[in-house]
């Protein structure tokens, strides 16, 4: 066995040399070769065993772990009793063999330990933190969840209750006309309730026109505006709002106020095309129009 | 040649692989580096932490001792060694060109040295024998390996292993004998 003290690097070279001519010379006494040919071949076999490194190279971070070097440590490191003066014998490997990475990177890790106030955290705290951070992964995930499947559930609901409705009513509409217009009313309203969705209010009535303030850029939004007469939000006119060029005529039935019948949508589900040209604004007589929907919402002659 | 201490047999043999894979490491991975450099290898340090990763899951069913372990961790090496020189043949190395490095301009016999390394010159001398005997005379001078541990590893019979080595040597001979006749 080849070991290495503090004797120095000579007598370990040399005893390095000493076992590598022991082996070149058994190798090329097995072979029958004459004096000549073994002299000859004798330094390039002493040069290809000069391959042999050393030392044991430095092992990455897993092979490290795997060797069970305790931190910082790699066996070429002085360490205490060597540090004490007493001659340690370490296998073969120089005192000045590099440090494994797995050594620096624990250190690293050591550091990255330490909280803002420099104290080291215990391993308790370190799992008390890591199984936070996993409870509270676990709750948003099922707030997401819920989040989810709420709606859904709402409108397997919704259809239920329609369906068991919608069979009743159908019974009895045949003999009563006005029976069906009362459960239709009823079944929207249920509908929107459960969906949450704001039914549609009823179309306002001749003597309940909202009027037209300055600074709206559409009729029926009462949205505070900007000084330029823009609306903060976006200048989609809420459902309720008889829309210009569209025929708003509210079908009357008896005892009953109903929607106001919008056209079909041109295209399968989109929305009726606006003009890009809104109709005047009428000017109020006494209305500042640089002044908010908010303070000129007041009907003339009031002020 | 006995390198392992006997505290390192006795631990292979009782299937005690954590200290054992230590020891084993720091005995044995200077010549597997040697080997794997003697093969040319590219990396032979990432290569021989390789062989010691795989060595890891099989400490503990090793069998027969220093010698054992010696014979298993040469297989692992010569295994990756091989693989190496397979996948090389199957898709050539493309490095970028590198001006200094370009052999069309003559290098200085200190460039030459420091290119070459050490055994550079046996190196040289291996790449004129054939795969088999280069692979033979490896294991016997780099890895220390008996002809029944060599034959073990290669898959070869010993008559085969001690045919192949004869033919190395007087292989090298011969080139020797060349290239003393043309520096004349």
């Amino acid at each position: 066995m080849t070991t290495r003290n503090a004797f120095g690097e000579a007598a370990a070279a040399d005893s390095r040399a000493a076992d590598d001519s022991r082996a070149i010379e058994a190798l090329l006494a097995g072979n029958d070769l004459d004096h000549e040919d073994a002299a000859a071949l004798r330094p390039v076999l002493l040069e290809l065993r000069g391959l042999i490194a050393e030392e044991p190279p430095a092992p990455s971070p897993d092979l490290a772990a795997l060797l069970e070097l305790p931190d910082g440590a790699w066996p070429g490191l002085p360490d205490a009793e060597a540090a004490a003066g007493e001659p340690t014998a370490v296998l073969g490997i120089h005192a000045s063999s590099p440090a494994p990475t797995a050594a620096l990177e624990t250190a690293a890790l050591d550091t990255a330990a330490l909280d803002m106030e420099g104290t080291a955290r215990d391993d308790a705290t370190v799992v008390d933190l890591a199984s936070r951070d996993f409870t509270a992964r676990r709750l948003a995930h099922q707030s997401r969840t819920a989040r989810a499947w709420k709606p859904g559930r709402a409108a397997l609901t919704a259809a239920a209750v329609v369906v068991s409705l919608g069979a009743a009513a159908g019974a009895a509409a045949a003999a009563d006309g006005d029976f069906l217009n009362k459960t239709a009313d009823n079944i929207a309203v249920i509908v929107g309730t459960l969906t949450n969705t704001r039914p549609a209010p009823p179309a306002p009535k001749p003597h309940e026109q909202p009027i037209q303030q300055p600074g709206n850029t559409y009729p029926g939004d009462s949205r505070p505006s900007t000084p330029s007469g823009h609306p903060t939000e976006s200048s989609t006119p809420s459902p309720s709002a008889p829309v210009p060029g569209v025929d708003s005529t509210v079908t009357k039935v008896p005892g009953h106020d109903r929607l106001p019948k919008l056209p079909d949508p041109p295209h399968g589900g989109v929305p009726p095309v606006l003009p890009t040209e809104l109709p005047a604004v009428p000017t109020i007589p006494g209305g500042d129009p640089l002044k908010g929907a908010g303070e000129g919402s007041q009907a003339p002659g009031k002020g | 040649m006995e390198t392992l201490t006997e505290r390192t047999t006795a631990a292979v043999d009782t299937a005690v692989p954590s200290s054992a894979f230590a020891q084993a490491y720091t005995e044995l991975s200077p010549a597997v580096l040697g080997y794997l450099r003697a093969r040319g290898v590219d990396d032979p340090e990432a290569v021989t932490q390789d062989v010691f990763m795989a060595l890891y899951p099989r400490m503990s069913s090793v069998t027969g001792g220093s010698a054992g372990l010696r014979t298993l961790v040469f297989s692992i090496a010569h295994a990756r060694s091989v693989d190496f020189h397979r996948r090389q043949g199957r898709q050539p190395n493309t490095v970028q060109h590198d001006p200094a490095a370009d052999p069309r301009v003559t290098e200085s016999a200190e460039e030459q040295a420091i290119a070459r390394g050490v055994g550079g010159y046996a190196r040289e001398l291996l790449e004129s024998l054939s795969e088999d005997q280069r692979e033979i005379l490896t294991l016997r001078v780099v890895a220390d390996m008996s002809l029944e541990d060599t034959a073990a590893v290669t898959g070869k019979t010993v008559g085969a292993v001690k045919q192949l080595q004869r033919r190395a040597l007087t292989g090298l001979r011969n080139r020797l004998s060349k290239k003393g006749e043309g520096e004349r």
